[in-house]
C-alpha cells in the first residue's frame, strides 16, 4: 500500500510540523511572559555588594561596608601586603627629607591620630604650613584628601605634594630626589622589600625606589590605618557598658536636630560623604556637601578671608566656594587638637562654643551669606556640655593609637618641631 | 509485516492527532494563560505593590496596607511587599507592631539584603526599647547601605524618630 503508507507519512509529518509550531509558539509566549513578569517587577532597590570577594591584606571591620574594589585592589595579594611593609618603613624614614631627619610621622604622629599637636603644620626646613596636619584614618574610604583641594582623590597621587612641594616646603626633596632614592635603594632591607612589592619592575635593584614606587607604597600603608574599635563602635557592636551614661546622653546630643553635629559629621567616618562599594558617585552636590564654611572668617561680612586660606576657592575659582573647607573625621577628635582648617581652635570646648554660637561671624553680629545653612546657633547646658565632650571623647580609639610604631625603635614619633628647628 | 487493515488506518491516525494535539495544549496552557496581564499574579502583585507606595507616600497608611496584604495574596514570597506592610502596620498603631514585626522578618527571610527592612525593623526595635537588637539591625545595615545606616543611628541615638519622617517612605522605588 504505497499510497496509504505516503498518505500516512505525510500526515505524521504535517502533524509533526504543527506540534513544533506549537511547542514553538507555547516557548515563545513563555519568554514573553517572564519578559513581562521582569518588567512589571517592582524596582526594589538592592545594595550593591562586591561579588567577588578580594583578597586584601587587611580585613574590613565590622560595621563598616566595603571600601571602593579600587581600593581594596590596592591591597591585594602579596604584592599588596609587600607594599604595606614598605609604606610603613617609608612613612617614618627620616632620609626622606631634606634635613635627614624630618619622616612623614612628624606631622602625622600615631599617638595624635597622625596629627602633630600644631596648630599649622611646620615643614622640614621650619616652614610653616598654612594649615592643620589632618588625621589620617579611615581613607580607603576617603572621596578626596586634604582640607580643601577635591582634585586629589589618592593617597599616592596627594603623597607628591608633601615631597616635592616648594611653596610651601613640606620635606623639601624637589631637586634631591635622585640623590634620596639612591641613598634608599642602598639599603638592603629597602631593596628587599622592593622586590616583593614590585616584582616585575624592570630596573632592579639599582633602579629601585622610583617616585612613583614611593608614593604608592606609602599609600598602601595608609590605606590600612583603620580606627574602628573606640568605646562607640563598642558600643554599636552590642556593649552596653562600652559608653558612659555621659556620653550615651551626649550621643542623643550629637544626632538631636537640636545641636546637629550628625548633620555634617556622619556614618561611619564621622566626617563628610564617604565612598564606599556601591556608594553614590561623589560628584556634583555629593562632592559639594563635603565642603563645608563654618563661620570661622568674613569677619566683616564682606568676604574677608585669610589670603592663604581662601578655601575651596582656591581650586574651583567660584565665589560660593570661599571659606569652605573638607568636612574632618571626629574618629579620635580628643587627641587631635587644635582644631579646624588653620587650628585656631584650641580645644574641643572651644569648638562646641563656637558651633553654640552660629560660627565667630554670629558671634560678631555680622551676617554672612557664605556661611553654611548648617550652622544654627542652639543653647547647652553645662551638663550637656559636658556629655557631648563625654562623647567626642568615646570617639578615640585607644588600640589604633597605640597600633602603629616606629619600626625602628619601637616607640611613636614625639609631638613637636624636628630638634634643631 | 503486518499490514493494518484499511478501515483502521483513520482510527488510529485520529487517535494518534489527538494525543498529539492534547499534548501540544498541555505544554503550550500555562504559557499561553500567562500571556494574559489580568491573570498574572506576579503582575498583579506589582500593580498593588506601587500602588500601596504611592499611597503611602500620600500618607494613606490604611489604604497602603491593604494594598500591600492585596499584593501578598497574589504573591507571597515578595520581600518588598511584607516590608512595606511592616512599616505600614507600624506607622498605623503599637498593636500592630507584632505583625509588624513579622512582616520585617518575613522580608529579610526572603531577601536577606534587603536594606530597607532593617532599617525599619530596627526603628521598631528602638520603638520597643530594645537597643540591642536595634544596634543588631544597625550592624548589617552599615555594610549594606551606610546612608540608611546614618538614620538608624539619629533614631537609635535619640530615641524617637524624626517627626515628620523625613526620607522614610521616599526609599522606596516603585
Amino acid at each position: 500500500m504505497p499510497a496509504l503508507a505516503r498518505w500516512r507519512g505525510s500526515a505524521l509529518a504535517g502533524l509533526s510540523l504543527v506540534f513544533l509550531a506549537l511547542l514553538a509558539l507555547s516557548a515563545l509566549v513563555s519568554l514573553h511572559s517572564s519578559a513581562e513578569a521582569g518588567l512589571g517587577t517592582p524596582k526594589a532597590e538592592r545594595p550593591s555588594l562586591s561579588d567577588s570577594p578580594t583578597a586584601t591584606a587587611i580585613s574590613w571591620p565590622q560595621g563598616f561596608p566595603p571600601p571602593p574594589p579600587e581600593v581594596a585592589a590596592k591591597l591585594a595579594g602579596p604584592e599588596g601586603a609587600a607594599r604595606i611593609e614598605l609604606g610603613r618603613k617609608l612613612f617614618f624614614e627620616p632620609r626622606l627629607a631634606v634635613d635627614g631627619r624630618t619622616s612623614c610621622a612628624q606631622c602625622h604622629q600615631p599617638r595624635l591620630a597622625f596629627t602633630d599637636g600644631l596648630p599649622q603644620a611646620v615643614g622640614a626646613t621650619g616652614e610653616s604650613h598654612p594649615r592643620n596636619s589632618p588625621s589620617l584614618v579611615n581613607l580607603a574610604w576617603a572621596p578626596t584628601l586634604t582640607w580643601d583641594d577635591p582634585t586629589i582623590v589618592s593617597l599616592a597621587q596627594h603623597a607628591r605634594t608633601p615631597l616635592l612641594a616648594e611653596h610651601p616646603v613640606e620635606m623639601g626633596l624637589e631637586g634631591r630626589w635622585g640623590q634620596v632614592r639612591r641613598q634608599l635603594a642602598a639599603d638592603p632591607r629597602y631593596r628587599q622589600l622592593h622586590r616583593r612589592a614590585f616584582p616585575t619592575s624592570v630596573g632592579g635593584d639599582d633602579e629601585a625606589l622610583t617616585l612613583d614606587q614611593v608614593t604608592t607604597a606609602l599609600e598602601a600603608f595608609q590605606l590600612t590605618l583603620i580606627s574602628a574599635d573606640s568605646p562607640y563602635d563598642r558600643w554599636t557592636r552590642g556593649g552596653e557598658e562600652a559608653l558612659s551614661p555621659a556620653a550615651r546622653r551626649g550621643l542623643a546630643l550629637f544626632f538631636s536636630a537640636r545641636v546637629g553635629c550628625a548633620r555634617c559629621h556622619r556614618g561611619f567616618t564621622f566626617g563628610g560623604p564617604a565612598a564606599w562599594d556601591g556608594a553614590p558617585l561623589f560628584l556634583g552636590e555629593r562632592r559639594r556637601a563635603a565642603y563645608r564654611n563654618t563661620g570661622l572668617y568674613d569677619i566683616d561680612g564682606r568676604g574677608s578671608y585669610p589670603a592663604s586660606n581662601p578655601g575651596l576657592i582656591r581650586h574651583t575659582g567660584q565665589q560660593s566656594d570661599r571659606g569652605r573647607f573638607r568636612i574632618p573625621t571626629l574618629r579620635n577628635v580628643a587627641v587631635t587638637a587644635p582644631y579646624m582648617h588653620d587650628g585656631s581652635l584650641e580645644t574641643l570646648e572651644a569648638v562646641i562654643d563656637h558651633y553654640a554660637a552660629g560660627g565667630r561671624v554670629a558671634q560678631r553680629g555680622w551676617p554672612s551669606a557664605a556661611v553654611d545653612e548648617e550652622m544654627n546657633p542652639f543653647q547647652l547646658s553645662t551638663t550637656e556640655r559636658q556629655d557631648l565632650l563625654a562623647f567626642l571623647h568615646s570617639l578615640t580609639d585607644e588600640s589604633f593609637l597605640a597600633a602603629h610604631q616606629q619600626p625602628e625603635t619601637g616607640a611613636s614619633a614625639q609631638p613637636g618641631p624636628a630638634p634643631g628647628r | 509485516m503486518k499490514i493494518p487493515n484499511a478501515s483502521s488506518i483513520p482510527s488510529t491516525l485520529a487517535s494518534t492527532l489527538a494525543l498529539l494535539c492534547l499534548l501540544a495544549l498541555t505544554l503550550a496552557a500555562p504559557a499561553l494563560a500567562a500571556g494574559s496581564k489580568k491573570a498574572d499574579p506576579v503582575d498583579e502583585a506589582a500593580k498593588a505593590y506601587n500602588k500601596g507606595v504611592e499611597q503611602l507616600a500620600d500618607g494613606n497608611l490604611d489604604r497602603a496596607r491593604k494594598s500591600f496584604e492585596k499584593a501578598l495574596d497574589k504573591r507571597e514570597d515578595f520581600a518588598e511587599a511584607h516590608n512595606n506592610l511592616g512599616y505600614a502596620l507600624r506607622k498605623l498603631g503599637e498593636e500592630n507592631w507584632d505583625a509588624a514585626e513579622e512582616h520585617y522578618n518575613r522580608a529579610l527571610e526572603l531577601n536577606p539584603e534587603l536594606a530597607q527592612a532593617y532599617h525599619y525593623r530596627g526603628v521598631l526595635h528602638v520603638l520597643r526599647g530594645d537597643e540591642a537588637a536595634a544596634k543588631a539591625d544597625h550592624a548589617k545595615l552599615s555594610e549594606l547601605k551606610p546612608e540608611l545606616a546614618d538614620q538608624l543611628m539619629e533614631v537609635l541615638a535619640t530615641g524617637s524618630e524624626p517627626a515628620d519622617g523625613a526620607g522614610v517612605a521616599g526609599e522606596w522605588s516603585p
